[in-house]
Parts: structure tokens; sequence; C-alpha cells
């Protein structure tokens, strides 16, 4: 292993003398890392959804279930990727804190998961829920874990080619979009266990939070629509993912590009004024609003179109919950895109190559 | 309208600490019904029955069933709220299927029934709550004469209930009679302790986990606010960039 990682020092600092930049700055961009990260990722997605379905149709059995190993191995993958990145940039200071912040979430992730998640359902039993405080420090762990990764990836964009900064960060981005709304998979499984209003007032935060953050972060024309096309897709095929996995429940996927297209178009049409004036936050403000009200609008009719041409059950996702929740989740959904608008700005601020987005 | 980025900050953690507080606070007070009391056995009679999770406390709901279920013939089920009236965001969800029906060997064969108007096939069933009817109404057809089993799970408010489901269906024509009652579902509060262990947790744990985790979540978003503005400072406003053109 230490044979290992003298290469890899070895390496980034003939890499770091070859471009003149600073030590270490494309740590985030190096192969192996970006790897392990995708690796950790799809484990961590698939094993999250596969473990709801096999709680659903078996229930749970113990720590080391088939679902479970595949998510403590995905944590196992991001937390290489994060020692790699470390060993890359390790007289880099910016690397460093973004590789540490990925370890924190990583070490946070498994405590939560294989200790105080396994004691507390020996304490309340099989039927806890997603929301359990050890699911929930879980899944905010992961992200902290993944938004390092994204401050990594922007502080060495410039040290590497642009299509590339881009496409990892998008691939960031969306996988972020997803991360988030793992959260409302109960929900997607047509098996919630906590009442329908809040399901749009978290579904509509997470995606306006998530594609704010892209769009301010990569800075293309239709990054929104393409990061919520991502995150629809890879959520789709979780349904042959799991078919091939022996289980039969297939879980809902929200239309989010619906979200993403009104985002990209507000900002195509001349709406966003140059940064650091205020009436900037108003305009993300207003199309937040206006991107909640069409997503969560749209989200009642592909609900719909979805059961009916695939056979899922009866879905939550209708407009019963929006009667209750909607104007919750509007405002939910403005207050998350400012926070992802005033997040992108503090991503930013560690890289001077924000023009080029 | 000028929000300033420092309130944004605050506006940001206040979130977090408020979503989660909530929660803490809706589901600690479904949890605390959760009580040791022997509720086994099925209830009811006539065609449809239930049986809650013993161990549960129970809560009563009507149940009523348009006619005698009958295959070919849809069954209207509404289910409303006894002591008070059900949230309008209530939703019922569940599913049933036959008893193993042999082929060969020790192969089952199972016939799922259909809620109309749905397009699943494998005996799913979900409706939300009605506001004309009052309550919650499911339309289910059978597939053939026999036992039908299975689960039926009902959010309605801070309450999550459940118990499993027998459903006869028989033979002949549909009746004129409908068939009215009140049956018990276990109360799960999303909290069933153990049955191996018998005593429930401590009040003061889940409280004081969600509170735990309200620390800690805004401790992350603080953490994540202030890494840019740290790497920012260490590299003096000079990050790598490509060369000027």
């Amino acid at each position: 292993m230490s044979a290992i990682l003298s290469a890899v020092k070895a390496d980034s600092a003939a890499a770091s003398v070859q471009t003149g930049l600073a030590e270490g700055a494309d740590a985030f961009y190096r192969m192996p890392v970006l790897m392990s990260v995708v690796a950790g990722s799809l484990l961590q997605i698939v094993g999250v959804y596969w473990d709801i379905a096999w709680h659903i149709e078996v229930g749970r059995d113990k720590l080391f279930s088939a679902p479970h190993i595949a998510i403590l191995a995905g944590i196992g993958f991001v937390g290489v990727s994060a020692i790699l990145a470390l060993s890359y940039g390790e007289r880099n200071p910016a690397i460093k804190r973004s590789a540490t912040l990925v370890l924190l979430g990583v070490a946070i992730q498994v405590v939560a998961l294989a200790v105080v998640d396994d004691w507390w359902h020996r304490v309340y039993g099989i039927d806890a829920t997603l929301w359990s405080p050890p699911h929930l420090l879980t899944l905010f762990a992961a992200s902290v874990a993944l938004f390092g990764f994204l401050l990594g990836a922007v502080y060495g964009s410039a040290s590497v080619p642009r299509s590339k900064s881009i496409a990892v960060l998008g691939i960031g981005l969306a996988n972020l979009l997803i991360l988030t709304n793992v959260a409302l998979a109960e929900y997607d499984f047509s098996f919630p266990q906590f009442r329908l209003a809040y399901q749009p007032v978290v579904l509509g935060a997470t995606t306006i939070f998530c594609l704010v953050l892209a769009k301010r972060i990569v800075r293309r024309s239709a990054t929104a629509t393409i990061v919520a096309g991502a995150f629809m897709l890879l959520r789709l095929a979780m349904w042959p993912v799991l078919g091939a996995l022996g289980r039969s429940s297939r879980p809902y996927f929200p239309a989010a590009i619906v979200a993403g297209i009104v985002i990209d178009l507000a900002t195509m049409r001349g709406g966003s004024p140059s940064d650091g004036k205020k009436s900037e936050t108003v305009h993300v403000a207003v199309t937040s609003l206006v991107a909640t009200v069409a997503f969560l609008l749209a989200e009642t009719l592909f609900a719909s179109a979805l059961e009916d041409a695939f056979g899922l059950p009866p879905s939550p996702y209708g407009m019963h919950s929006f009667v209750t929740g909607g104007i919750p989740a509007i405002v939910a959904g403005t207050v998350a895109g400012l926070a992802g608008f005033r997040l992108a700005s503090l991503v930013q601020s560690v890289s001077k190559e924000t023009a080029i987005w | 309208v000028i929000v300033d980025r420092r309130f944004l900050d605050r506006l940001i953690i206040a979130s977090v600490i408020a979503s989660v507080t909530a929660v803490l606070a809706i589901d600690t007070h479904a949890a605390a019904r959760v009580v040791m009391q022997q509720e086994g056995g099925w209830k009811g009679r006539g065609p449809l029955a239930v049986k809650p999770l013993e161990g549960t406390e129970t809560v009563e709901y009507s149940f009523e069933l348009s006619t005698r279920p009958v295959p070919g013939e849809a069954t209207r089920i509404v289910i409303r709220g006894v002591d008070r009236s059900m949230r309008r965001d209530a939703w019922i969800y569940g599913q049933l299927r036959s008893e193993c029906i042999k082929v060969d060997g020790d192969s089952c064969r199972y016939d799922y029934v259909h809620q109309v108007g749905s397009s699943s096939r494998l005996g799913h069933f979900a409706a939300p709550y009605s506001p004309d009817a009052g309550g919650v109404v499911i339309n289910l057809e059978w597939p053939s004469v026999g036992t039908y089993r299975g689960y039926l799970r009902m959010i309605d408010g801070d309450r999550l209930a459940m118990a499993t489901l027998r459903v006869e269906a028989g033979a002949g024509e549909p009746d004129d009679d409908t068939y009215e009652q009140r049956l018990p579902l276990s109360l799960l509060g999303r909290t069933i302790p153990r049955q191996s262990s018998g005593t429930p947790p401590p009040g003061w744990l889940k409280p004081a986990a969600y509170a735990l985790l309200a620390i800690l979540a805004a401790a992350g978003v603080w953490l994540v606010l202030s890494t840019p503005k740290q790497i920012g400072r260490r590299s003096e406003g000079r990050p790598p960039g490509r060369e000027s053109k």
C-alpha cells in the first residue's frame, strides 16, 4: 500500500511540474479517484434501492445482508477515493480540505450505518422508517462526502480540459440529486410511512436545491436539464437492476427534467443579472418558485402516465398530496433554490475560472 | 426585495434545524402511543377480517363493503375514521393475493386482486382520502373464488396503522347487503419493539436521537458553508487557473 501511495505522490508531483499549476490541484480528476467515486456511488445507490425493496418484500434480516454489504462497499470505495486524492494533493491545502470533508462524511456514514443503525433496529425493531435518525444521518453524511468531492473538483477544474471538468461536475451534481432524493424512497416504492403532505415538500426542496446549485456551478445553457435527465435515467435504470437482483418492486422516479428546463430557460432568456448584483437573488427566487410550481404540477400527470404505461402500483405522487402539501412545497422549493444559489456562490469562490462555465 | 447573503446562511441552518425538529415532534407524538397490549387473533365478521400485530395498541376504523366479494364483480370498500374524522391527506395502501394454488409439485400460483382503474398487476392497491365519501374508497375485483390474504397500511395524519387482511371471495351473484363493521388496526408509530425483547425503549430515547441529529446536521451545514471560505483564504485568492490568453 505504501508503495502505491509513493508512486501516486511521484506521479502527482511530475504532473504539476509539467502543467505549472498548484501541485495536486487535479487530484479529484485522476482516473483512480474518479473510478473509485463512481463505483462507490453506484454501489450505494443500487444498494439503497435494493435494500428498501428487500425490506418491503423480504424484511430486514441482519446487518450483513446483501444490500447492506453493497452499501458498505460503496462507502468504502468513496473512502478510498478520498485517500487517493489526499495522496495526489498532499501539499495542496485546498485538496486536503476537500478530501478531509469526503473522509469525514464517509466515517460518519460507516458509524451511523454499521453501528448506530444496527443498534436502532435492535431497540426499535424491524419496522423502523427511512426517516429514522441513523438513516437520515447516513444520508446527510453521504451528501457531505459528495460535497467534498464537488468542492475538490471545482477547485481543480482549471487544471484539466474544460470538457472533462464539465463532465465530472455534471455527474457529481446528478449524483447529488439522486442522493438527496433517496429520502423519498418509501414514497417512490408506494410504501410511505409518513403523511403524504411531506412528499411534495421534500421533493420540491431537494430537486430545486440541486438543480439551482448545478446551474450556478456549471453555467452551460442546458446544465439543469441534462443533470435532471441523467438523474431520471439513472433512477429508471434501477428497474432492470432490481429485477436482475430478484426483486419485483419498481420505484417511481420524479419528472425532475421539467424543473431543469424551467431553470435553464429562465437563465437563457436574459433574466439572470450579472454576479454580485442584489437583483440576482430576486431572479433566483422567482425562478425557483416558478420551477417548483411547474415541476409539482407536471408530477401529478407524470405519475399517472408512468402507472398506466408500466403497471406501477398506485402512486402517492398525485394531486391529492399537492392539495395538502402544495403551498409549503412551493415555499420550500423557493428557499431551497436560494440555498443552492448561495452554496454555489461559495463553491465558486474557490476557483477564479467561473467564467468558463 | 433584497436578501442579504449572511441572512441566507442563517436561513439555511435554521431550516435544517426546523425541519429535523418538526419530524422529531411529529414522530415522537406518534411513537408515544406505542404500548404493549395483547391484541392477537382475527377480528371481524362476514367476508372481511383483520389481524392486528401482537404487542401494539390498536385503533378502530369503520370498514364498509358495498357487497359480498364475488369474482367478476367489483367490491367497493370504504374506510372511515371512528374516533376522529380522517385527515385530508390520508392514504391507504396494501396488497391482496389468493392462497397458494398448487400447479405442479410444490410450486404455487397466486391470483391477485385488481384495483379498478389501476394497472398494477400484483395485487397492490392504494387510494387517497375522498372528501365526497368522507373516507378512503377502494374498488377491488376478485379473479377467482377463495381466500385472499395480504396487508393494509394507513397513513392518517400522524398515525401509521396496519393489519393483516383476509377477504373471502365466494361464488354466485353479489348480494344487495352492505357489510359495515368496526375493525382494529395496529398503531405502529414506526416504533415496534422487538417481540423477543418485550420491553419498549425509554420514551426519551427517540426525541434525544432526533435532537442530536438536528445538532449534527446544523454542524454539518456550517462545515459545508465554511470549507469553501477556508480554501479561498488558504489560497490567498489565487486558486489554480489557466493562463490568461
